[in-house]
C-alpha cells in the first residue's frame, strides 16, 4: 500500500467536479447537504440543477471532516474558498475522462435502495453459505432492519440452491458487462463462507488506488450492477418493498391528491401544510416527473420568457426574478426543472 | 448435576478451572464477586446457573455495546432463544416489546444507562429476578482505569429492583477497586473468587530503545514473533499509518465504519489476515484463542489495561508472547490523552461563574467551545450538580494525579531490571511466581520459528466470486 498523502487520487477528482459543477452558484454548505443526502428542498433542487444527484448521500462527513476536507484543497491551490470555484490546477484535476466516469456511475442514494440491497445481498449469501457448511461466522453486516429481513428469508422453505447458482449467473453477467475495475470491487465484498470480504483498504491495494477510491468503485460498481440486470433477475428479489425514487415520501403524497383531481388549494388544506411546502413538493414534481403540466402554474408567455431570459448554463434564480414583474421565485424554479430535463418553450 | 447441565447447555465435558467453585456459590443464593482473567470463562459462571435454577431473568449490565453484540451472538450460537438487549441500537417499540414481554427472556443484557431509564427499572422490578450481574465491574470504581460515571448509580439501582442477588464480574482489580466494587454495589458480605491475575503460559519481553528505531525494529519483530499478533497503539491514526508500514496487517479502530470493522474482525478470527494493529477499542469480547503475540507500540495507561490487552494471547493455553517497546517520552502520548479526559481548570471556573450567573446549562457546552457529546462535557456537567467550585477544581487535579501515578507504574514496569512477572503481580496483591520462560529479565525468550497459519487467496474476480457461491 502507498502513502495516500501528497497525490493526488480518483476520489479527490469526484469531489473536485462537485465544486465545478456548482460554477459558484452555490454555497460550501450546500454541497455538505448534498454529500450528506439531506432531503430538504433546497438540497435535491441543488442536486437536480448542478448534476449532483450520482453523488447525493454518497460523502457522509461530519462538519469537522467537510471543513479538513475544504481547508485541504484550498491548501493544495484546488479551490477559492471565497467564491467557492475551483482553480485553474483544480478544474484541470476534475476534468479528465475517469473523474466523470466514475462520478456519473455513483448513481447516489435517494431511499436507501442501494445500501439496504447490498445490505440484504451480502448478509444473506454469508449466512446462507455459512450454513451450508456448517461454519460458524461472524455476521459482516450490523444492520438490524437487514438481520430482520436475512432471517426471515433463510427460513423460509424455496429450492435455494438452484436460486443461489440464478444469483451467481445473473451477478457474474451483470459485472462482465460493468467491467473491472468495479467487478473486483463489488466482488472481493462479499463474504462466503470460507472467505472473508475485504475492506475498503485491502481492495485499494488490490486495484492501486488509495481506499477512498476503492470506495467509490464499488459503490459504483454496485449501482451500476443493480441497474445493469435484467428487470425480471432473481437478484433483484433483494430490494423487494424498497423503492428508489427520488421523490421525497412527503411530495409523493401531495403528487397522489394532484393527480386525484385536487387543487393547490385542497392539497393544502388536507395536508395542513404551509404554502411553501406544497410548492417545493410541486418543484420535486417539476424536476422528476416524465409529465409535467407546467401551464398550470405558469403562463405560457412567461414560461418562453424565463428560457429566453436565462442564461446559459446557470441555474441561479434571481437575475430573472430581477428582470421579470409577475413571476415568483417557485415559477421560476419550476421552468428551470423541465428546462433541466431537456424541455423546450420557445 | 452441574457438569450435566454444562454439558447439555454448553457442549463441554469439564469446567474450566475456578468455574465450579463460582457457580456453586451462585446457586447457593450467595452475592459474588468474581475476578478472573479474560479468557477464564466468565460468562459461563453467570449463565450456568439460570439453567440449574430457572428462577426468573438473569440481567447482565455490560458498558460496551460490541460487548454486548458478542455474547449475545455466542448464547444465540448455541440455540439460545431467551435473550434480548436494551442499548441505543434498539428502537422505542422494540424496547417496549421487549419489557412488555420479559417473560420471554432468560437474558437480558443492557446497558448501565438503560437501566436507569425510570420506566424500564420499574418494568423490571415488577418481573422475577434471578441475578443482576454486574459485567466489566471495575467500572464502578473511580481507581479503576475505565470509570464510568454511569456505573456509580447501579447500587441505587440494584435496590430499586429489590436487591436481587447480584455478581459482579471483572478481569482485572486491584485492592482498592475491589473494595470500591463491593461498597458501591452494597454486596452483602460477598463470596470472592480471585483468580490469579498470571498468565503462565505469556511470556513478557520489553525492549527499550530510541524512538528513531521503534518503526525499523517492528517491521522485523512482526517477522519474528509468532502470529497471529495484535499490535496496540494509542491513537487511530498511527494504527493506520502503522498497518500501512507492515506486511500482512490491518488497522481496526473506533473511527471505521461498521462493515469494515466487522470485515476486519472477521478475516483476523479466521485467520485470513495475520497481524491487527488496534487502539484499545479493539479485543473486549473478542473471542479468539490462537493470538499468539501480542506487540505494545505504545505505552498503555495503566497496568490493569495492560494485562487485559496482552491478556488476549494465549487463551488456547498454549506458549504467547507479550512485548512491550518502550522509548524515552513515549509516556507523553497517554498524559495528553489524559489530560484530554477532563476540563481544564479555566473552563471549569468559567462554567461555575456563568452558572452562577444565571446561565443556562444547555449553553454552556457552546460558550466552552465544547461538544455536548463529549464525555468531558458529561463530566463537567455532573461536577456542576454534585459539588462546589473549589471541591470541583480539587477532584480533577486528584483525579489526574492518581490517573498520573498509574501511568508511573506503568512506565516502572518498562524499566524495573527485576522479574516482570513479579512485579505485575504484587501489583494484583498476589505472591511471586516461579516459572521457566518467564519474562526478559529472568533469561532470554526466544520466540519459536514462525508457523503460517494465515491463509491468502487472491484471483480475479470470477474465480472468487464462484468460491463464494460454491457448495463444494
Amino acid at each position: 500500500m502507498r502513502e495516500g498523502g501528497r497525490m493526488v487520487h480518483l476520489a479527490d477528482g469526484v469531489l473536485l467536479l462537485s465544486i465545478q459543477r456548482l460554477k459558484g452558484e452555490r454555497s460550501e454548505r450546500s454541497l455538505f447537504h448534498v454529500l450528506n443526502g439531506k432531503r430538504s428542498a433546497t438540497t435535491l433542487q441543488d442536486a437536480f440543477f448542478y448534476d449532483l444527484e450520482p453523488i447525493f448521500g454518497l460523502f457522509p462527513y461530519t462538519k469537522y471532516d467537510y471543513e479538513k476536507l475544504l481547508v485541504s484543497f484550498e491548501k493544495r491551490g484546488w479551490l477559492n474558498r471565497a467564491t467557492f470555484t475551483l482553480t485553474e490546477a483544480g478544474s484541470m484535476l476534475a476534468s479528465p475522462d475517469a473523474v466523470s466516469q466514475l462520478f456519473d456511475r455513483l448513481g447516489g442514494e435517494y431511499r436507501d435502495y442501494t445500501t439496504m440491497t447490498w445490505k440484504r445481498l451480502s448478509l444473506f449469501i454469508q449466512t446462507f453459505m455459512s450454513l451450508e457448511h456448517e461454519r460458524t461466522f461472524y455476521p459482516v453486516q450490523a444492520d438490524r432492519m437487514a438481520e430482520r429481513w436475512v432471517k426471515q428469508i433463510v427460513r423460509t422453505e424455496r429450492e435455494w440452491k438452484e436460486l443461489i447458482a440464478s444469483f451467481h449467473q445473473e451477478l457474474e453477467t451483470a459485472l462482465e458487462t460493468v467491467g473491472d475495475p468495479y467487478a473486483t470491487a463489488v466482488v472481493y465484498r462479499f463474504t462466503g463462507a470460507f472467505e472473508t470480504g475485504y475492506t475498503y483498504e485491502q481492495i485499494a491495494t488490490l486495484l492501486d488506488v488509495d481506499a477512498r477510491t476503492a470506495r467509490l468503485y464499488f459503490l459504483a460498481g454496485w449501482n451500476a450492477l443493480l441497474r445493469t440486470v435484467p428487470r425480471d433477475a432473481k437478484i433483484l428479489g433483494f430490494a423487494h418493498g424498497l423503492s428508489d425514487e427520488r421523490m421525497t415520501l412527503s411530495a409523493r403524497e401531495s403528487f397522489d391528491l394532484f393527480s386525484a383531481g385536487r387543487t393547490f388549494a385542497q392539497v393544502q388544506s388536507i395536508r395542513r401544510l404551509r404554502t411553501s411546502t406544497i410548492e417545493d413538493h410541486v418543484v420535486e414534481m417539476a424536476m422528476y416527473l416524465d409529465d409535467f403540466p407546467l401551464d398550470q402554474f405558469v403562463p405560457a408567455d412567461a414560461i418562453a420568457e424565463v428560457e429566453r431570459l436565462r442564461e446559459e448554463d446557470s441555474w441561479a434564480l434571481k437575475p430573472i426574478f430581477e428582470k421579470t414583474d409577475n413571476l415568483s421565485y417557485f415559477q421560476i424554479r419550476l421552468v428551470f426543472a423541465r428546462l433541466k430535463r431537456g424541455e423546450t418553450f420557445v | 448435576m452441574y457438569e450435566k447441565t454444562l454439558k447439555r447447555v454448553f457442549g463441554h465435558e469439564t469446567f474450566r478451572p475456578g468455574q465450579r467453585d463460582v457457580i456453586e456459590a451462585v446457586a447457593e443464593g450467595q452475592d459474588v464477586l468474581a475476578i478472573m482473567p479474560t479468557g477464564a470463562g466468565k460468562s459461563l459462571t453467570f449463565q450456568l446457573p439460570s439453567y440449574l435454577k430457572n428462577e426468573g431473568l438473569t440481567i447482565i449490565v455490560s458498558p460496551l455495546l460490541s460487548l454486548i453484540e458478542d455474547q449475545m451472538l455466542h448464547i444465540r450460537e448455541r440455540g439460545e432463544r431467551g435473550v434480548a438487549r436494551l442499548t441505543s441500537m434498539e428502537t422505542l417499540e422494540e424496547k417496549q416489546d421487549i419489557l412488555n414481554h420479559l417473560k420471554r427472556y432468560r437474558f437480558l443484557y443492557l446497558s448501565p444507562e438503560q437501566l436507569a431509564v425510570p420506566h424500564v427499572t420499574r418494568a423490571l422490578a415488577r418481573t422475577p429476578i434471578q441475578m443482576l450481574v454486574i459485567d466489566e465491574a471495575h467500572c464502578i470504581s473511580q481507581w479503576g482505569h475505565e470509570f464510568r460515571p454511569e456505573y456509580a448509580r447501579l447500587g441505587e439501582l440494584r435496590k430499586q429492583l429489590g436487591s436481587p442477588q447480584c455478581m459482579a464480574v471483572t478481569a482485572t482489580a486491584p485492592e482498592n477497586v475491589k473494595r470500591d466494587i463491593i461498597e458501591k454495589l452494597a454486596l452483602f458480605s460477598p463470596s470472592q473468587f480471585v483468580h490469579s491475575a498470571n498468565r503462565p503460559e505469556i511470556r513478557l519481553i520489553v525492549e527499550r530503545l530510541e524512538t528513531e528505531r521503534k518503526m525499523p525494529r517492528l517491521i522485523e519483530l512482526v517477522r519474528e514473533v509468532p502470529t497471529p499478533a495484535v499490535i496496540y497503539t494509542a491513537t487511530r491514526r498511527e494504527a493506520e499509518a502503522l498497518a500501512l508500514q507492515l506486511d500482512d496487517a490491518l488497522f481496526y479502530h473506533g473511527g471505521m465504519s461498521t462493515e469494515d470493522r466487522r470485515l476486519v474482525q472477521s478475516q483476523f478470527l479466521r485467520d485470513e489476515v495475520a497481524i491487527m494493529v488496534c487502539t484499545s477499542a479493539f479485543g473486549m469480547g473478542v473471542n479468539k484463542d490462537n493470538v499468539r503475540s501480542v506487540i505494545h507500540f505504545q505505552l498503555p495507561a495503566t497496568l490493569e489495561a495492560y494485562m487485559q490487552e496482552i491478556g488476549r494471547a494465549g487463551r488456547d493455553g498454549e506458549p504467547a508472547f507479550a512485548v512491550l517497546l518502550y522509548a524515552e517520552g513515549d509516556e507523553r502520548i497517554q498524559q495528553f490523552l489524559i489530560d484530554q479526559q477532563y476540563p481544564k481548570d479555566k473552563d471549569i471556573r468559567i462554567a461555575y461563574l456563568e452558572r452562577d450567573n444565571g446561565t443556562s446549562l444547555s449553553q454552556l457546552p457552546r460558550l466552552l467551545k465544547m461538544n455536548e457529546e463529549d464525555p468531558v462535557w458529561g463530566l463537567l456537567n455532573q461536577m456542576l450538580a454534585e459539588r462546589t467550585l473549589a471541591d470541583a477544581v480539587n477532584w480533577v487535579k486528584e483525579r489526574k494525579r492518581a490517573r498520573y501515578r498509574q501511568l508511573g507504574q506503568m512506565i516502572d514496569y518498562a524499566l524495573i531490571k527485576k522479574c516482570r512477572r513479579d512485579y505485575l503481580l504484587n501489583y494484583f496483591s498476589e505472591q511471586p511466581v516461579k516459572q521457566a520462560d518467564c519474562c526478559d529479565v529472568c533469561g532470554e525468550i526466544s520466540f519459536p520459528p514462525s508457523v503460517q497459519v494465515v491463509s491468502k487467496n487472491v484471483t480475479d474476480w470470477k474465480h472468487r466470486l464462484a468460491r463464494i457461491f460454491s457448495f463444494d
